[in-house]
C-alpha cells in the first residue's frame, strides 16, 4: 500500500513539475470544446453526450501512452523490481484513473462553458462517468502497456485502443443519454451493472496480466 | 486428443462438412402456403379463397383445408377445387358468431394433402363483422389429420429456402468460439511457460478464428438480405460481431508491428486473452440488453433453437455440420500454426 502511494506521488509530482503534460491536457480539452462550439452552434443533448466522451477518449489515449513511454523501459523495470509487479501496475492504474477523472471534469466544465450543460440527472451522470472513467483508463493502461515497446507506438495505440474501448463506450454513451431527461434509478440500473462488470473484468485482467508483460 | 499427425478426425471433419453441404442443399423443403388471394373476410358469408402453395402436389391425392381459430377451434372447408399442383380454391361457410368478441380475428389456414402432408399459414386471414354474441357451435374442437412421413426440411414463412443456411451460418460461429478459445488456452500456456511452440499454436488458431468469423459475418449478411431485407440493417448482433472481428484483426496488427519475436509472442498472448474476454460480452450480453431488440434469433424475445425451429430432419444435418465445422476449424488453425512455426525455424536458421 505504501509502495503504491509512493509511486502515485512520484507520478503526480513528475507531471506537475514538468507542467507540459497537465498543460497539454488542458489545452487539448479547451481547444476541442471550442472547435465543437464553433462547429455546432446549438448542440443537442445526445450530440453533447457523444462529443463529450469522444473528447475524453482522445485526450486519455495520449496521456495513457505518455504514462508508459514518458519514463522509458529501463526505469519501468527498475520500479517493477523495486516494489513488485502488482503494486507497480496498481499505482499506474490508479494514476491513470485519476488522470481520466480529471479529464472528465475538465471536459464537462469547458464543454458546458461553451455549449451548455444538458444533463438533468447530474448525480446519475456523475456515477456513470466515474464508472466509465475507470473502464477507459483500465483499457488504455492495458493497451499502452502492450504497445509502448513497438516501433510506431502512437499509431499502434490509436489502432489498438479504439476497437478495445467499444465494449465500454457503448453502454457508457447509452447510459449517459438516459440522464438527459428526468429518470429514476431503474432506467439506468442495467447499464450501470454492465459498466461495473466491464470495469471489474478489465481491471482484474490488467492486474493479472501485467506481471507477464513486464517480466523479461 | 486431436493430434496433428493423426488423420482420422480431419477426414471425419471433411466427411461431415461435405455431408452437411450435400444433404443441406439436396433435401427438399416441405409443403407450405405462400399466400391467399383475399385475406380480409366478413363473418356470415360463404366465401372462396385461392391458396397458393409451395412444393405442393395438390392434384395428386386427397386435399382438405381448415381455418383455425386460436389453438382450439377449427372450421372445415365446404368444398375444395384443385386448379393445379400449386393452386387450389377452398370455399368456407363462415359463421356469424365467433368464439370471441374481438372485432378483428386472425385465423390460420391449414391444408392437408395425402401426398405432401400438413402445411400451415399462421394468421392467414382476418375475420371482421362478427356479431357481439359468442358461440362455438359451428366451430369444431381440434383438427384430426393423419400423420405423414417423408424427409424434408420444414417450410417457414419468412425463411423459406434460406432455412438451409442454419447448417452453414450457425456451425461457423460455434466453430469460431471453439477455435478462439483454443487460441486463448495456448496464449495462457505461453504466458505460464514461454515457448514459441505454444505461441505459434495460439497465433494459428486466432487466424482460423478470424477466417471463420468473416465467413460467419458473410453468411449472416446473406441471410439478413433475404429475411430482414438488407445485407446490413444496423442490427446490434451484426454490429457487435463486426466489432469483435475488428478487435481480433488488431491482434494481427500488434503481432506484425513488434519486431522482437519473443516480445511479439508475449504481448500477443496478453492481448489474445483480453480479446477473448471482450468477445463474450460483445456477442452474448450486449445484444440481449439493447434498447432496439436484435432481429437475430436468441435475443430480445426472439426464439433461438427451440423444439419448433429445429425438427428431427434438420437435427440430422445440423449436429453433424457443427461437429464437422469445429474439426475443420481446428485443422485450419493447426496448419496455420505450423506454417508460423516453420517460418520461425527458417528465421533461426538464417
Amino acid at each position: 500500500m505504501n509502495a503504491i502511494w509512493t509511486l502515485l506521488r512520484k507520478d503526480a509530482l513528475l507531471d506537475i513539475r514538468s507542467g507540459s503534460s497537465l498543460g497539454s491536457i488542458v489545452l487539448y480539452v479547451v481547444a476541442s470544446c471550442f472547435i465543437i462550439y464553433l462547429a455546432f452552434q446549438d448542440l443537442t443533448g445526445p450530440a453533447w453526450v457523444v462529443l463529450f466522451w469522444l473528447v475524453v477518449l482522445f485526450s486519455t489515449v495520449n496521456s495513457a501512452l505518455q504514462s508508459f513511454s514518458g519514463e522509458g523501459v529501463v526505469r519501468q523495470l527498475y520500479y517493477f523490481t523495486l516494489v513488485g509487479p502488482h503494486q507497480a501496475i496498481a499505482a499506474k492504474l490508479l494514476y491513470n484513473i485519476m488522470a481520466t477523472l480529471i479529464t472528465v471534469v475538465l471536459t464537462a466544465c469547458f464543454l458546458s462553458l461553451f455549449s451548455g450543460f444538458p444533463i438533468v440527472e447530474v448525480t446519475y451522470f456523475g456515477c456513470i462517468a466515474f464508472l466509465g472513467a475507470i473502464g477507459i483508463a483500465a483499457s488504455f493502461t492495458l493497451v499502452s502497456g502492450i504497445v509502448f515497446r513497438s516501433r510506431n507506438q502512437s499509431t499502434l495505440m490509436m489502432v489498438m485502443a479504439f476497437p478495445v474501448i467499444i465494449p465500454v463506450l457503448l453502454p457508457l454513451i447509452k447510459a449517459s443519454r438516459t440522464t438527459l431527461e428526468k429518470t429514476d434509478w431503474s432506467a439506468i440500473e442495467n447499464a450501470v451493472l454492465v459498466l461495473g462488470g466491464m470495469d471489474l473484468l478489465i481491471v482484474s485482467l490488467v492486474v493479472f496480466l501485467f506481471p507477464f508483460v513486464w517480466r523479461e | 486428443m486431436l493430434k496433428e499427425g493423426q488423420n482420422w478426425w480431419k477426414l471425419l471433419g471433411v466427411a461431415l462438412v461435405v455431408y452437411s453441404i450435400v444433404a443441406g442443399m439436396l433435401v427438399p423443403l416441405g409443403p407450405g402456403i405462400i399466400g391467399i388471394s383475399n385475406p380480409g373476410l366478413k363473418a356470415g358469408d360463404q366465401q372462396t379463397i385461392r391458396v397458393t402453395g409451395y412444393n405442393t402436389h395438390y392434384s395428386e391425392g386427397d386435399v382438405n383445408a381448415w381455418l383455425r381459430y386460436g389453438t382450439r377451434y377449427s372450421l372445415e372447408a365446404l368444398a375444395i377445387s384443385i386448379v393445379d399442383d400449386r393452386t387450389l380454391d377452398a370455399t368456407f361457410e363462415l359463421p356469424r358468431a365467433l368464439p370471441s368478441r374481438d372485432s378483428i380475428n386472425p385465423l390460420s389456414l391449414v391444408v392437408h394433402s395425402s401426398k405432401d402432408g400438413l402445411s400451415v399459414l399462421p394468421e392467414a386471414l382476418f375475420l371482421t363483422g362478427s356479431t357481439a354474441e359468442r358461440t362455438v357451435e359451428q366451430w369444431k374442437e381440434g383438427v384430426e389429420v393423419p400423420g405423414h412421413s417423408g424427409i424434408h426440411f420444414p417450410y417457414r414463412n419468412i425463411l423459406k429456402e434460406t432455412i438451409r443456411n442454419t447448417y452453414y451460418h450457425v456451425p461457423l460461429w460455434f466453430s469460431l468460439l471453439v477455435v478462439l478459445a483454443l487460441s486463448m488456452v495456448y496464449a495462457i500456456r505461453h504466458l505460464r511457460n514461454p515457448s514459441l511452440t505454444y505461441d505459434s499454436k495460439s497465433y494459428g488458431f486466432a487466424g482460423a478464428g478470424v477466417v471463420l468469423g468473416i465467413l460467419g459475418l458473410a453468411t449472416g449478411a446473406m441471410w439478413a438480405k433475404y429475411t430482414w431485407g438488407a445485407f446490413w440493417s444496423f442490427d446490434i448482433k451484426q454490429n457487435m460481431a463486426a466489432i469483435a472481428m475488428i478487435i481480433y484483426l488488431a491482434y494481427f496488427i500488434l503481432r506484425s508491428s513488434l519486431d522482437d519475436r519473443d516480445l511479439s509472442a508475449k504481448y500477443g498472448a496478453v492481448y489474445n486473452i483480453f480479446a477473448y474476454l471482450l468477445l463474450i460480452p460483445l456477442l452474448y450480453i450486449f445484444p440481449r440488453m439493447a434498447s432496439v431488440d436484435s432481429l437475430h434469433p436468441g435475443s430480445g424475445g426472439n426464439p433461438a433453437f427451440g423444439g419448433e425451429d429445429l425438427d428431427n430432419t434438420m437435427r440430422m444435418v445440423f449436429y453433424p455440420a457443427v461437429i464437422g465445422w469445429i474439426l475443420i476449424g481446428i485443422w485450419i488453425g493447426q496448419v496455420h500454426g505450423r506454417i508460423r512455426r516453420l517460418s520461425d525455424r527458417m528465421m533461426l536458421a538464417k
